[in-house]
């Protein structure tokens, strides 16, 4: 997407020969939203809407992308045939109950397709609660548990996430994980050594505070890499 | 004595930005998220991409 005028983004797709779908992002909305603070640069979406990455493209492996098409509809909704406009529409609004009963009056495939959507998002879930991923865990929950009202996997999804905001030790890691993620952001920015050698600092408190968890192993591997970065 | 003018510059530029804790991950993508004129893609609306996994990637012609 872009934020650039129509006319030269025409001639420039035309002259590359860039065959992938665009659209405009007008007011750079998207970018702004994103934090995009240069060119080019990319978010990967997962199939319930939920950013699971973002970066320069880049950086984007295998591993990442094929944990985001988990699950994902085969064919686009827009092949879909006109009468299941309203499945469409409710999948648009996030009620996965509602879509699956709306797709389920429907001859064919969509009430199946539906109910793989719903077993993405509570597989989501329990996948980032079981890896010790407690704030992915939250982050996929909290949405999910409103996408998935009324659906068992929406009961399931709810039980994963009281134990998340109850338990006095996964809220310690969660808390770990926000502020590992506040180091690792200042970390994709900076540029001086100084400032780098402070951010080693705190990435080796982290490494320490939090032994033997997602937290520590991530800090770890931050402060390796940032150290190879240093001259 | 003069410092090492390297000393206090620039780390190298191999760590490209992309990581897990960057800005907006871990979030839902705003619901009807205005983007206009699709092109190459029967796609209408950004909505059109539910339930697939989708690379937004910023660009400009320049």
């Amino acid at each position: 997407m872009t934020s650039e005028p129509k006319q030269p983004t025409e001639e420039y797709v035309k002259s590359t020969g860039l065959k992938h779908a665009y659209a405009y992002d007008p007011d750079g909305k998207l970018s702004k939203y994103f934090g995009v603070a240069g060119i080019p640069h990319a978010v990967l979406v997962d199939p319930g809407g939920t950013v699971v990455w973002s970066g320069h493209p880049a950086a984007l492996n295998d591993a990442i992308v094929e944990s985001a098409l988990a699950g994902a509809l085969t064919e686009p909704v827009w092949t879909w045939p006109d009468e299941t406009a309203r499945v469409r529409e409710l999948l648009g609004e996030r009620s996965y109950a509602a879509a699956l009963a709306e797709a389920r009056k429907h001859e064919g495939p969509y009430a199946e397709r539906v109910q793989g959507l719903v077993a993405a998002r509570l597989a989501r879930v329990r996948k980032a609660f079981d890896s010790g991923d407690y704030l992915g865990a939250l982050n996929a929950a909290e949405p999910a548990a409103k996408s998935l009202a009324g659906l068992p996997e929406g009961d399931e999804v709810r039980g994963i996430l009281t134990n998340l905001q109850s338990d006095p030790g996964i809220q310690r890691l969660i808390e770990g994980q926000r502020k590992l993620k506040a180091v690792l952001l200042k970390v994709d920015k900076v540029r001086l050594v100084a400032d780098a050698k402070q951010l080693l600092t705190e990435l080796e408190g982290l490494s320490e505070a939090y032994p033997d968890s997602i937290v520590g192993e991530r800090a770890k591997a931050a402060y390796e890499a940032l150290k190879a970065r240093i001259p | 004595m003069l410092q090492n003018p390297i000393a206090g510059v620039l780390l190298a530029l191999s760590g490209l930005a992309g990581a897990a804790g960057a800005q907006g991950v871990g979030t839902q993508i705003p619901l009807q998220l205005q983007l206009e004129d699709f092109a190459q893609t029967e796609a209408r609306a950004f909505d059109d991409f539910l339930g697939r996994a989708v690379l937004l990637e910023f660009f400009a012609h320049w």
